[in-house]
């Protein structure tokens, strides 16, 4: 199901995409957009903000950012780190990571990077990983650490600054 | 999508062997002398998590087997569940079942020709190398992706694992205005369909002829999707639920893997099988632009298997945006038909992507399945790509240096189209040379 909760006044056209699956840990990109869309720290000072949630969009996430200046997508990760844990990773660390290709495992990594190469990226593009660990239960989401950092990213990409910067490691 | 047809099992990921295949070669005064092949494991704990399950959730179970060909699985399940049950389907959802059908063929083969098959011809070693020297093509192809998976989500919820069809039709009918929307964005990529046809036309592949078995489903009247008899170049004409009678699986003891024989013979099912056997079914506007190409179909060249893909890509969209100017929603109230569960046994045979998908369940007096067998295409395929493999690398020389082999071993592979062939370099190359 691809929900997009609809944009507000004109501005640099910013879109939080939750990417993941409806089932089990792998839900909490989608889970984190749920909790996002209400807060009114994020969505109540007129900018141009839409929501969207992904499954499993596979190259197809590229459509989805077409329209967009500044993308913040929420996706679970597997990074070794306590459960719940929050990263913030800009678009140079993302096309770090290896990009082994498969119709079956095209996850965001790879989707970015086939983006970057066609030059169809937004300007600013970030990802905020989620740690689910081992992935068998679902994590528990801290709301406000997620609007804080999403809020952080989408004033930075206003002010020039790194999308991430200042964002605080957990 | 509601809480209760969520499902309360995990399905582990070691039902299907994904990212590595292993190829063992024995070379002996410059010819094969024995070759072993493992790339695929079918979906054997898919059937026995079914034993037991209420025939309403076999549908969303079965769409978990494959993430890029889902409805494919759930239209093989519903047929035969309905077959069972004695049911009936509706005229519309017949008709949808065919635009369902349409989406996935063109979003699985619009992925697989751009990010797997193109690379390969033009010598990249992945589609985002490639999208550097050839953005529009890309492109092309992530937009045709794109209005597969909208046609899929217009009755699913959403692209991979849908869950909209259900035994006797599906959930919800979409809206006319939907539609209305949808046709539109269909007409608009005819163009990038009638292109990538001529684009594909003219990759440069080997020439290169085998003697195979082609099969495929087969109807009168239309180019089969969900119903059909069973045909082959040879001259089968079967009704499916006789698979089990001209169709063995037997085990090699290389790999956990069955392989399928027809009449003990290796065929092949897939696009080109599909081409071979039913090409003049084919509408006027998709046959001329295939034959402005100058490539024919009958073709016994495996690498034609690309362009046959495009065919099917052009064919669905022509077919969907058929199927869209005529739409009307259901005369009944909702968009299936309430099943009326018994004892029995029933057969589905749809044409997936990738070929022939067949099922057969068996389900009790309340509709839970007793049994159930799953025979996917690429399972079928295994001998026929064994074969091809055996008859290619001796074609192209066994005394080229080992990357180039594995490389060659995995453009065979990849012209199947099977599930593991979504690694760039999945193989594992053992030569033993003497």
């Amino acid at each position: 199901m691809n929900r997009n909760y609809g944009r507000q006044e004109a501005g640099p056209r910013i879109c939080v995409i939750g990417v993941g699956s409806p089932f089990g840990a792998d839900a909490v990109g989608m889970d984190a957009v749920d909790q996002l869309r209400s807060r009114s720290a994020l969505c109540g000072c007129g900018r141009n903000l839409s929501f969207q949630q992904l499954d499993r969009p596979g190259p197809a996430l590229l459509e989805e950012l077409r329209d967009s200046d500044v993308a913040v997508i929420i996706d679970a990760m597997q990074a070794g780190l306590p459960p719940g844990t929050v990263r913030c990773i800009e678009l140079g660390e993302l096309l770090e990571r290896p990009t082994k290709l498969s119709v079956h495992d095209f996850g965001v990594a790879q989707a970015v990077a086939l983006g970057q190469a066609l030059g169809d990226l937004p300007s600013i593009l970030v990802l905020v990983g989620i740690e689910i660990g081992e992935g068998h239960t679902p994590v528990p989401l801290e709301v406000q650490e997620l609007e804080e950092i999403v809020d952080r990213v989408i004033r930075n990409a206003a002010d020039g600054r790194n999308a991430c910067a200042g964002v605080r490691a957990r | 999508m509601t809480d209760r047809r969520r499902i309360d099992i995990r399905i582990p990921l070691l039902a299907r062997v994904e990212g590595e295949g292993a190829l063992d070669l024995s070379v002996r005064d410059g010819q094969i002398a024995d070759l072993k092949l493992r790339i695929f494991e079918p979906p054997r704990f898919f059937e026995k998590f079914l034993e037991g399950r209420p025939y309403q959730e076999v549908p969303d179970i079965v769409a978990r087997i494959c993430g890029i060909c889902p409805v494919a699985y759930q239209m093989s399940a519903c047929h035969a569940i309905e077959q069972a049950f004695g049911m009936a389907i509706s005229p519309w959802v017949r008709t949808m079942r065919r635009l369902y059908y349409c989406g996935e063929w063109i979003e699985s083969h619009a992925l697989h020709i751009h990010l797997l098959a193109a690379p390969d011809f033009f010598g990249f070693e992945s589609v985002t190398r490639m999208a550097e020297r050839y953005p529009d093509e890309v492109r092309r192809g992530l937009r045709l992706q794109a209005v597969g998976n909208r046609i899929v989500r217009l009755f699913g919820g959403r692209s991979v694992h849908p869950v909209g069809a259900r035994v006797g039709g599906f959930y919800h009918a979409p809206e006319p205005s939907t539609v209305a929307a949808l046709l539109q964005e269909l007409q608009a990529a005819l163009p990038d369909a009638e292109a990538l046809v001529r684009w594909v036309a003219a990759f440069d592949v080997p020439d290169d002829e085998q003697d195979f078995v082609s099969v495929a489903l087969k109807h009168s009247s239309e180019i089969a999707f969900n119903e059909g008899r069973l045909a082959s170049s040879d001259g089968l004409d079967i009704d499916i639920r006789e698979y089990q009678d001209h169709f063995k699986e037997s085990q090699v003891p290389h790999s956990t893997a069955l392989y399928s024989y027809l009449h003990g013979r290796p065929y092949l099912v897939g696009p080109l099988a599909r081409l071979n056997l039913n090409a003049e079914q084919l509408p006027e506007q998709v046959r001329d632009n295939l034959a402005a190409t100058g490539i024919r179909f009958p073709s016994r060249n495996m690498f034609h298997s690309a362009l046959a893909r495009a065919v099917e890509i052009h064919y669905a969209l022509v077919e969907a945006i058929r199927l869209c100017r005529e739409y009307e929603v259901p005369e009944q109230q909702q968009p299936y038909a309430e099943a009326a569960p018994r004892s029995g046994t029933g057969y589905g045979c749809t044409e997936a992507p990738r070929g022939i998908l067949w099922h057969r369940y068996e389900t009790d007096e309340e509709g839970r399945i007793v049994s159930a067998v799953i025979i996917p295409p690429t399972s079928q395929n295994q001998a026929r790509i064994e074969e091809d493999l055996h008859h290619s690398l001796q074609a192209f020389g066994l005394d080229e240096p080992d990357d180039a082999l594995r490389l060659r071993g995995e453009m065979v592979i990849r012209n199947y189209d099977p599930c593991i062939s979504c690694s760039v370099h999945f193989l594992r190359l053992k030569v033993d040379r003497e």
